[in-house]
């Protein structure tokens, strides 16, 4: 299944996947008011082709999806947060996975914290003030329920799709 | 489910509840007293928390923010960017609590009063 998953085609699904998925967040409204605290169902596509196909497919989608999906929806400003927050996001997503210790919902929570801390660094870098400080806490929290959410969501789509993709020549 | 998942998301909560309580008994332990107004790291005024103050901020870029500072309590009024998030903030009062607008590089904080070792030290690490 894995190796099935590089052929380009199944990379173009699974980006086009993802930028559903960032439209369909900004329809979403958000009750919570810190800046940076989102469900990041765009991820779900991202943890997907980690399973299905690879980290490097991996990296090179949440790239290209963080800049498509930047432009389409939203600013110069969001792309610099969000490249910060996917950049520590997928090296702990990669790190949790390679241990192998950890179920799907792991490797996305830890996905989640790591987006949501690395999103204030770049903060911390742009606003230097410590008052950001008081953001981590709430950030760190957010970071592993909204994980949960996508990670339980991925592990059933995973599970349906390995279903599917046996029956594909 | 695994066990090790459990674990992860357990860390992460006592972090953050280790991290908030540091926060409010080591680094910013006093109720509020002067409102900073910071863009980047240069102060741009800053003044008590017991003023009634309206205060228009323009950035070089044209973009603009209202603070209003009103019966102990300051609070972004009006602001131009498109997210609007540093309104959405709400209302602070307490030192360390903080404002801030990524756009225009504005961040609102309330410091220590009484000249008191926070409000030194944040000082400091603003410079």
């Amino acid at each position: 299944m894995g190796r099935l998953l590089k052929k380009p085609a199944y990379m173009g699904l699974l980006l086009t996947f993802s930028l559903i998925l960032s439209y369909v967040e900004t329809l979403l409204p958000m009750p919570f008011a810190l800046p940076g605290m989102k469900l990041g169902l765009g991820n779900l596509a991202v943890l997907l082709t980690l399973y299905l196909a690879g980290g490097r497919e991996a990296f090179l989608l949440n790239l290209l999806r963080i800049l498509l999906s930047g432009f389409l929806f939203g600013s110069l400003y969001g792309i610099l947060y969000s490249m910060a927050g996917a950049a520590l996001s997928f090296l702990a997503m990669l790190a949790a996975k390679g241990t192998g210790r950890f179920g799907v919902a792991g490797v996305s929570m830890a996905g989640g914290v790591f987006h949501n801390v690395g999103q204030l660094l770049a903060a911390a870098l742009i606003v230097r003030t410590k008052g950001l400080f008081w953001y981590l806490p709430p950030l760190l929290l957010s970071g592993v329920v909204t994980g949960f959410l996508i990670g339980a969501a991925g592990r059933e789509t995973l599970r349906a799709l390995s279903g599917l993709f046996r029956r594909l020549p | 489910m695994k066990k090790n998942d459990l674990l992860f998301a357990g860390a992460a909560v006592a972090a953050a509840l280790a991290l908030f309580l540091l926060g409010k008994i080591f680094l910013f332990p006093q109720e509020g007293g002067v409102v900073s107004v910071y863009r980047g790291k240069e102060l741009l005024f800053s003044c008590p928390l017991t003023e009634e103050r309206r205060e228009e901020i323009v950035s070089p870029d044209g973009g603009k923010n209202v603070l209003v500072i009103q019966n102990g309590e300051a609070y972004i009024e009006d602001a131009d960017c498109p997210d609007k998030l540093c309104m959405r903030q709400g209302r602070i009062a307490k030192a360390g609590e903080t404002l801030v607008c990524l756009p225009h590089r504005l961040s609102v904080t309330i410091e220590g009063g009484e000249g008191s070792a926070a409000r030194g030290a944040g000082t400091d690490k603003n410079t």
